[in-house]
């Protein structure tokens, strides 16, 4: 810690973060206390270990809280309290549905959620002040890096329900997401005067090496996704391709283009994707095929209605009766017993988490940083978005999971991962404007002189 | 712990729970929205901000879309009915939507949800009803009222201001989703009596009411019992097919019956005089026609003596006799021009409809008239006496006499009183009909007809025994009462019961002993309550 900070102030910084963490953690005790109550009503035993949830995510809350307090952290709260608080709820839905068993040492799941936090906070640790600026040189190594991991899945993994995973059903593939979304701040941070290019009005023309580059490098990766059939992260990824495209140049031709080429894609996928004709169909027309491609979907949606307004109650609702609650389904799950009150208050949150975001992505200076920043926000959005979309039937379903609610493993740490870039990018912000804060008192004029003086020395 | 957790402190607690997790999620919500970075930051790139709002629209309209299930879902029927059968929570609100209930004309409840389990349905008229009220069931379907008018008894009929209001509250309260109700025109009483009465026997029974059309018994036998349904009453073979509605469905040759519509014609065309009737009977100018004979040549024939026939005779004596030289004679008079020209307006080759619901009708099936060459007199010598190709439904011929009965007027036939009463044709002059009633009523009181003659009732009708290709006669008996103003129309008919006087005849009789216990029909003097 600098000496120009007191722990006081250090204190005092956190202050809005310890309110919101702790309401977060009594928000999640009280639901949980509702499943317990539930479960002694039905004379299952409460002992101990079903705490052990509870506390552990209370202490994970202490534990970050502490962290960024000894670390003088100055990163944006509300980003990482809406976090913890949707991963508090799947983690108590995780718990209900009975797929936490925390006697069970050997599943990787188990640890899914502290792994994510640890990571997390290495994440902020190692890429805060300004240090995040490192990742823009090796943002094309980003890329090779996302097709190696690629290419070992499918030669290592096995296909399952029409998607390849590698042992114990892990899907590794879930880091392509951050690694895209870096190399594609760094090439867009580097050539978007180029990308910005055009000699007929409105109509873009960037030079053919940054298009073949771009081809190249996004493609690969692009076709190996689509001989994985994940069809959710291809969707995903291009949509975030196409924000950022348009962001970087400020040419709206890009969207235009992009979608048409979208639309195309996809016809194309669809013609010559076995699985991706089931899944058009249990969309469109569900009750074709009631008990059979259309089941899952409208399971779904019947726990939905038999939620109604305000839910089931937590543990009171048979969410089990969905297939695959646990991850991809978790919503309808939660929407079973918190109704449509608790999801529109789900969904309030997650906006809450991208509004945050899109205003770090504002407030940032340097373009790198700005991109990063919007690419990682715009993947949890389009992420959240094709989930909800899919389980109430506003889209096809596409088998992408709910962010930090959904508790597959590398789902999960993949998201805490990106949130420790956001943190550790808000930080890096908040710097700047912490210390005019710190100029505007008067009792600290002259110690804020000396550290503004060396502050501005250092931030480029 | 269980201990402590009783039974009646449990929802309460759980309610707390409830109430207190939305109020802490709520609060922090509120705090995360409006806590705020100390300086806002200029916002040099509106293009960040446009992404969130574009964003956000999106998550709105998905949210709408959700609501459109999670909220408003019972207005989708196809997902109701999956619901009824798939979701499997004790609490599923599908478990809980309550059929309207079907009632008869005096409020006696004909099918009606089980109070224990809502999904199961029984029918306390049992197998009387079984035909008309029908059945719902997830694995044989839907027929009859309950087919007919599913949505009106599920609630998603929207046709009146009842219904609407009655979908709106089914479309917001998730635990109480009430149908509503159907009362049809069917009187429970004579229903039972005719199950009663057709024991043992096959065919149909159908009870109207001339001035409105109103049909107070419509029966077939033999019948099911819709409480139990089994895979055996869906075989073909040997059954006696009980699922059959045969007053709607079946098509039998009308044999005697016919006189009574070819009389009308006649007496409209003038052709009211005495006709020779030999004993040995008529043969129609037409090739390969075989001479047609009263039925008491064959009687006195099986006696070993010879029938000297009727002599001449006039239209009255001919139908009371129901002579078969009179009318094979007569049906060649009217010639099958007119004949075809006459079977538009008395409603052949049509599906009459009895009951519109809002998924479907209930119909007869068409009687078809045969198709006759302009000089086919042997046709029209057949169609005379109710034989040859000719075929009715049971129903038909009670439509037929409740045009005699209404003084010409042959009404619509309705199976809800909700409908106002609509003309289907004028078939004949008022004027006829009266003649033509007095000629029955001397059927009754004279004439083949005459076990029915009910004291104090007046009643006119008409016998029919139909030749069938195999088997026995079909037995048909259609009268009403009384002659004056009748106030009910009953036709029967049983099939290859033999002779109309002695199977069909006692049923009827039968019917209109009840019709007069009820009050239906009360004798000349005094007019029927409803």
């Amino acid at each position: 810690m600098s000496s120009g900070t007191s722990w006081l102030d250090a204190w005092l910084e956190r202050s809005t973060e310890r309110r919101l963490l702790l309401l977060a953690f009594l928000s999640v005790a009280a639901g949980y206390a509702m499943v317990l109550l539930v479960r002694a009503g039905n004379a299952v035993p409460v002992d101990r270990a079903a705490f052990t949830p509870l506390l552990a995510f209370g202490a994970s809350l202490l534990l970050v809280h502490l962290v960024f307090f000894f670390g003088s952290f100055r990163g944006d709260p509300v980003l990482l309290a809406t976090a913890l608080l949707l991963s508090g709820l799947g983690l108590l839905e995780q718990f209900r549905l009975g797929t936490l068993d925390v006697t069970r040492h050997d599943k990787w799941s188990t640890y899914a959620f502290p792994a994510g936090i640890a990571v997390m906070l290495a994440i902020v640790l190692l890429f805060r002040n300004g240090r995040h600026r490192s990742l823009e040189r090796t943002s094309m190594f980003c890329a090779v890096a996302a097709i190696a991991v690629l290419i070992a899945t499918i030669a290592m993994g096995h296909r399952f329900r029409g998607a390849v995973y590698a042992s114990g059903n892990l899907t590794p593939t879930e880091v392509i997401k951050i690694l895209m979304v870096v190399f594609l701040a760094g090439f867009l941070a580097a050539y978007r005067g180029d990308l910005a290019r055009s000699s007929v009005p409105g109509l873009p023309a960037p030079s053919s090496p940054t298009v073949i580059a771009l081809g190249l490098l996004w493609g690969l990766p692009m076709v190996l996704l689509v001989w994985q059939r994940d069809l959710g992260m291809i969707l995903l990824l291009n949509m975030t391709l196409l924000v950022l495209l348009t962001i970087s140049s400020g040419r709206l031709a890009y969207l235009v283009i992009g979608l048409l080429v979208c639309t195309a894609a996809g016809w194309a996928m669809l013609r010559f994707m076995p699985h991706s004709e089931a899944r058009l169909l249990a969309w469109q027309s569900p009750f074709a095929d009631p008990t059979g491609k259309g089941w899952q979907i409208l399971q779904s949606l019947s726990a939905l209605y038999t939620g109604g307004l305000w839910g089931a109650g937590l543990g009171s609702g048979q969410p089990q009766i969905i297939p695959i609650a646990s991850s991809d389904f978790v919503y309808s799950a939660l929407g079973e017993e918190i109704g449509y009150t608790g999801c529109g208050m789900i969904l309030l949150l997650y906006l809450v988490f991208f509004f945050r975001g899109y205003r770090l992505a504002d407030s940032l200076k340097d373009p790198f940083s700005q991109y990063l920043a919007a690419g990682l926000i715009s993947v949890f959005a389009f992420q959240t978005l094709l989930n909800v979309g899919g389980v109430t039937k506003a889209i096809p379903l596409t088998g992408i999971t709910l962010p930090f609610v959904s508790h597959g493993g590398s789902s999960l740490v993949t998201s805490f991962a990106a949130l420790g870039l956001l943190l550790a990018l808000s930080e890096g912000e908040r710097t700047h404007r912490a210390e005019r804060a710190h100029l505007s008192t008067p009792s600290r004029k002259k110690a804020g002189k000396k550290k503004s003086a060396a502050v501005d020395a250092a931030a480029p | 712990m269980a201990d402590w957790l009783s039974a009646d402190r449990l929802p309460t607690l759980l309610s707390f729970a409830k109430t207190l997790f939305f109020s802490l999620f709520a609060l922090t919500l509120l705090c995360l929205l409006f806590a705020r970075a100390p300086g806002a930051p200029s916002t040099k790139h509106r293009i960040y901000r446009f992404c969130f709002s574009v964003i956000a629209l999106l998550f709105v309209a998905v949210f709408v879309h959700q609501a459109s299930w999670q909220l408003a879902g019972f207005a989708r029927p196809a997902f109701v009915e999956f619901q009824k059968k798939y979701n499997r929570r004790p609490d599923s609100p599908a478990k809980k939507m309550h059929r309207g209930n079907i009632r008869d004309r005096n409020g006696a409840i004909l099918a009606t949800d089980d109070a224990d389990d809502a999904q199961r349905r029984i029918y306390p008229g049992g197998a009387a009803f079984a035909h008309v009220v029908g059945y719902v069931n997830n694995f044989y379907g839907k027929t009859g009222i309950e087919a007919v008018e599913e949505p009106v008894l599920t609630g998603y009929s929207r046709k009146n201001d009842e219904e609407e209001q009655r979908f709106a509250l089914n479309l917001l309260n998730h635990e109480d989703i009430r149908g509503s109700d159907v009362v049809l025109s069917l009187d429970a009483r004579l229903q039972r009596e005719a199950a009663r009465a057709m024991q043992g026997k096959r065919g149909a029974v159908i009870v109207l009411d001339p001035v409105t059309g109103s049909i107070l018994v419509l029966y077939s036998a033999p019948s099911f019992d819709p409480n139990r349904l089994t895979p055996q009453l869906f075989a073909t073979k040997g059954t006696g097919t009980p699922l059959l509605n045969r007053a709607l469905n079946g098509l039998y040759p009308p044999g005697s019956t016919f006189k009574m519509l070819i009389a009308a014609v006649g007496i409209e065309k003038g052709l009211r005089g005495p006709l020779d009737c030999p004993g040995s009977g008529y043969t129609p100018p037409a090739k390969w026609a075989k001479p047609i004979r009263d039925h008491e040549y064959y009687a006195y024939a099986r006696r070993g003596s010879v029938w000297p026939g009727h002599g001449r005779i006039g239209m009255d004596r001919a139908l009371a006799k129901s002579s078969n030289v009179y009318f094979a004679q007569l049906g060649v008079k009217i010639g099958p021009l007119h004949l075809l020209g006459i079977a538009d307006k008395y409603q052949f080759d049509k599906s009459l409809s009895l009951y519109d619901g809002a998924a479907g009708r209930m119909a007869t099936i068409p009687s078809p008239f045969p198709k006759l060459d302009s000089d086919d007199f042997g046709a029209s010598a057949q169609i005379g006496i109710g034989q040859g190709s000719l075929l009715v439904t049971p129903m038909h011929m009670a439509l037929v006499g409740s045009a005699i009965a209404r003084d010409g007027i042959m009404m619509k036939p309705r199976l809800s009183e909700k409908v106002s009463p609509e003309a289907l044709a004028v078939v004949m002059a008022p004027a006829t009909a009266k003649l033509l009633r007095s000629h029955l009523r001397t059927v009754v009181t004279s004439g083949t007809g005459r076990s029915a003659d009910v004291p104090g009732l007046d009643v006119c009708g008409k016998t029919g025994t139909a030749q069938t290709p195999a088997g026995d006669d079909h037995a048909w008996f259609v009268c009403m009462a009384p002659q004056a103003r009748p106030k009910l129309v009953v036709a029967v008919l049983v099939e290859h019961g033999g002779f109309g006087a002695e199977a069909a005849l006692p049923v009827a009789v039968n019917m209109l002993k009840k019709a007069q216990e009820t009050g239906w029909i009360r004798g000349p003097a005094t007019e029927a309550p409803r």
